[in-house]
């Protein structure tokens, strides 16, 4: 083995290896967007779009089945990501946005 | 690093840095799946709702999912809610049948727990999370990819050699487009979507494995139209998901 690190458990089962990615947690995003401040970026350090950054929202971006509220969640640039509301009843959004590398 | 540990894999990819924590396993098991079309439409019920310990309530939650049986083409969709600010699950497949069912794996974010078994490596962060447990069981990720995903674009594919046993986070929530094909100026009092010939479809964010040819995405499929009831103009659509796929050991 030439580098990296490789684990066995107690049975000799790899669980961890030379070629893995470790899904690890890295932050997570909350907070309200309103339609006047609307579109808003969130500043995510280190945040780039090359396979090894993701992303997981938990409040539906779409609304319920019949609701009018939704936003655009986007990768934005490096080190950001991007809320934009696109329709709105109720003036304001909140978000919960969870941050990991992958 | 002024402390810890710092591995990186063949790719020059940080797996334990000292800083980041590791996921850690809360929930797993079996579930059967509904079919949303069937539920939306035809009266059905959820054939199994999976209820994550209060312990978690104020955790966040990824949910790993892969269909039990690996053949064919099978699809998994996932519905993560609160009640009473408990976590809830609810899977459901376009593949519906009355046996499918779907393995699912629930982690939280970040935690301290870590057991010392006598054996093995714990490495924790400056704030005593665990960064890397050999006794926990472990997400062995292989591929990531982010894309936007809406009713004609989909997030991957990522292939594999094969992808028997492996499993992807269904990152986001479920409901991704209600697509109307009429014009914005349509009025519901004045104008009829059956005369007109226009429908409402609603597209539901799914995780597709392909056991044939040997690839998972995720893509939004229909899973409901009226031709009937106006409920709205179009809304949702094009955002930005996150694909990751691997084993759990």
């Amino acid at each position: 083995m030439a580098f990296g690190l490789r684990v066995w458990d107690a049975n000799g089962n790899i669980r961890l290896d030379t070629t893995d990615r470790l899904v690890r947690y890295h932050s997570t995003l909350s907070g309200t967007i309103t339609q006047s401040s609307s579109p808003i970026t969130v500043y995510v350090n280190g945040l780039r779009n090359d396979g090894t950054w993701g992303f997981s929202n938990d409040v539906p971006l779409a609304g319920s089945y019949s609701s009018t509220d939704d936003v655009k969640l986007e990768f934005h640039s490096n080190n950001y990501l991007k809320l934009t509301i696109q329709h709105t009843n109720s003036g304001n959004f909140s978000y919960r946005i969870q941050v990991f590398r992958a | 690093m002024a402390f810890g540990l710092t591995t990186k894999n063949d790719s020059n990819f940080d797996v334990i840095d000292g800083s980041l924590p590791q996921l850690e396993l809360v929930a797993s098991g079996t579930a059967t799946v509904s079919s949303y079309y069937n539920m939306v439409s035809q009266g059905g019920s959820r054939q199994q709702i999976i209820y994550i310990s209060t312990a978690y309530n104020n955790k966040d939650i990824f949910v790993f999912v892969k269909p039990t049986t690996e053949s064919g083409a099978k699809s998994v969709g996932v519905w993560k809610y609160k009640v009473n600010n408990q976590w809830r699950l609810w899977f459901w497949s376009n593949n519906y049948s009355s046996s499918q069912t779907v393995k699912y794996a629930v982690f939280i974010g970040n935690s301290t727990a870590a057991s010392d078994v006598g054996y093995g490596l714990n490495v924790y962060n400056s704030n005593g999370e665990v960064g890397f447990s050999s006794d926990r069981v472990n997400i062995r990720a292989k591929q990531a990819a982010m894309g936007l995903l809406s009713r004609s674009t989909s997030v991957g594919p990522l292939y594999f050699s094969s992808i028997a046993g492996q499993y992807a986070l269904y990152t986001g929530t479920n409901f991704v487009e209600r697509y109307f094909d009429g014009p914005a100026s349509f009025n519901p009092s004045q104008d009829s979507m059956g005369e007109e010939g226009l429908t409402i479809k609603w597209y539901h964010s799914q995780i597709y494995f392909n056991y044939t040819s040997n690839y998972i995405r995720m893509d939004a499929s229909e899973y409901y139209s009226t031709g009937s009831v106006y409920v709205g103009p179009t809304k949702g659509g094009s955002s930005t998901r996150t694909l990751v796929a691997g084993k759990l050991v």
